[in-house]
């Protein structure tokens, strides 16, 4: 099996970039962030063992769908449950309806929001990042240039990854004024 | 809470761990077997991993080959608008038909209009509230105060003094001192205590059968309801839950608890003057529970499409349910 499997690609194309629009409509349903949180991966869970999933059209409609679907299934298993908030949640269906020029509005959005936390990210873990990402460049010809080991150069691209996916979910902004040994400090947690 | 902080802490070992993946794929020194183990363990490990593709992937794409930006489609618009037009209605009908309190014959009087909520205080002091399209009549002598509950729904709160009754659809129960909420049903009417004892009366139209010899009466005390109808009486513990469905009206609310939508709907339809219709038969089973303003159905409705995909077509001033 490939690392990077279809689905990844599909998953990393046409469901995260609109990750922060599933979480809003997510917060509107729930009563907090962990718990709209916990719906988005629930619904995510879901989709990544979903036969079909090349078939879906509009991902981002169908995500939509699930959360409503799944937070009805947890409204059931409370007793009084108070329905205010998910009448609130009215744009939910706005944006099942939403035509594609909405997607490429907020692709875009996405996308400069990534080379917002590009910039901010660490200057180590930024040079490694934008130097293989960016510009293309070898992994042994970075490592080399900057006169470190493979696998200092592994921890930081790392590094930059994952305080990217972190700041990509918008609840951790740890990215911004962490020292240039952030990228470095690799097990400490 | 707990729970969610354990969910967080994996969510962000996972980030982590991807982000650890993908750099040795990207440095060609990735070990495919363990990886697929990874992968393999838990859901959110699939899921981390494709986060760390999708910004690594986003990262790519240099901005001048975007699409040129296009204006937001402003789909969905209408029918908020119509939602929202949907809530004023209510305020109207609430308007339109105003209470009014009239002398008839030898009984004082007291009616609300539907969706309306009305607050008066009886010859004693004591305090009497009309639900959503009621009608309450009253006679105070020096012996006893009756109360008629003609239509509708009535909260009481009576000071001691006199014996009170309350009667409706031809049933009289006994009051003592305390608070009750008394409902009319088809062929019924039940009482709900809140503090204070309602009794089941014999006395009223006393068509007492020949052997019928005086049972003891059927007494409700706080937190019990009791049910009056052709049958004999009966006293039932109400829950917690139930009660405050009960007096939820009192503040404006509607609340089901697991109630078949059919219920629900029969219950809204009360405080609505445009009524709300199920088309589909199939759909009066599904439960439904929520807390909701009681004369204006826009978030009910809105819960309905949004949780159990039913549409509410406008129709006549009303609503008709479909799936």
């Amino acid at each position: 099996m490939p690392v990077i499997r279809p689905i990844d690609i599909w998953f990393a194309d046409e469901v995260f970039p609109h990750e922060d629009r599933f979480l809003a409509a997510a917060l509107r349903i729930s009563g907090s962030r962990e718990e709209a949180e916990d719906l988005v991966q629930e619904a995510f869970t879901r989709l990544y063992t979903l036969e079909g999933w090349a078939a879906i059209d509009n991902p981002r409609a169908y995500v939509v769908r699930m959360l409503r679907h799944i937070a009805i299934e947890r409204l059931r298993r409370q007793r009084i449950v108070d329905f205010r908030q998910l009448a609130d949640a009215d744009h939910l269906t706005l944006v099942d309806e939403t035509p594609d020029q909405h997607r490429i509005a907020a692709g875009r959005e996405g996308l400069r929001r990534v080379s917002d936390l590009i910039a901010s990210l660490p200057e180590r873990c930024r040079t490694v990042f934008v130097r293989r990402r960016i510009e293309g460049e070898s992994s042994k010809a970075i490592a080399q240039d900057l006169g470190i080991s493979l696998s200092t150069y592994e921890k930081r691209l790392a590094r930059a990854i994952e305080l990217l996916s972190r700041a990509h979910l918008g609840g951790e902004t740890e990215t911004a004024g962490d020292g240039a040994e952030t990228c470095d400090a690799q097990g400490r947690r | 809470m707990s729970i969610f902080n354990d969910q967080r802490h994996r969510r962000r070992k996972a980030t982590r761990e991807a982000a650890g993946w993908l750099a040795r794929h990207e440095a060609g020194t990735i070990d495919e077997a363990r990886f697929e183990a990874w992968r393999a363990a838990h859901p959110g490990n699939a899921i981390a991993f494709a986060r760390a593709l999708s910004v690594w992937r986003a990262a790519e794409t240099p901005s001048s080959s975007l699409p040129q930006a296009q204006p937001l489609a402003a789909a969905g618009l209408s029918r908020r608008r119509a939602l929202g037009a949907f809530g004023g209605m209510g305020l109207v009908g609430l308007l339109a038909a105003g209470g009014v309190a009239t002398r008839a014959y030898a009984w004082d009087s007291a009616r609300s209009g539907i969706g309306e909520c009305r607050r008066l205080i009886l010859p004693d002091g004591s305090r009497a509230m009309l639900n959503t399209d009621s009608l309450l009549q009253w006679r105070f002598s020096d012996t006893e105060r009756s109360l008629w509950i003609a239509r509708g729904e009535v909260a009481l709160e009576l000071l001691p003094g006199i014996p009170a009754r309350v009667h409706g659809q031809g049933l009289t129960a006994a009051l003592s001192t305390g608070r009750f909420n008394v409902r009319l049903q088809t062929g019924a009417m039940d009482v709900t205590v809140l503090t204070g004892r309602a009794a089941a009366s014999t006395s009223t139209s006393a068509p007492s059968s020949a052997i019928g010899s005086p049972r003891p009466a059927e007494v409700a005390a706080p937190n019990e309801g009791l049910l009056l109808s052709a049958a004999d009486p009966s006293v039932r513990p109400a829950s917690p839950q139930h009660m405050a469905a009960t007096v939820a009206w009192q503040q404006g609310e509607i609340v089901f608890d697991n109630e078949p939508l059919q219920t629900a709907v029969q219950e809204y339809n009360r405080y609505l003057p445009g009524k709300i219709v199920i088309a589909d038969p199939d759909l009066t089973g599904i439960p439904v529970g929520g807390r909701f303003t009681s004369t204006d159905p826009a978030a009910f409705l809105s819960a309905l499409e949004l949780g159990l995909d039913i549409r509410a077509t406008p129709h006549e001033g009303g609503f008709i349910l479909t799936r």
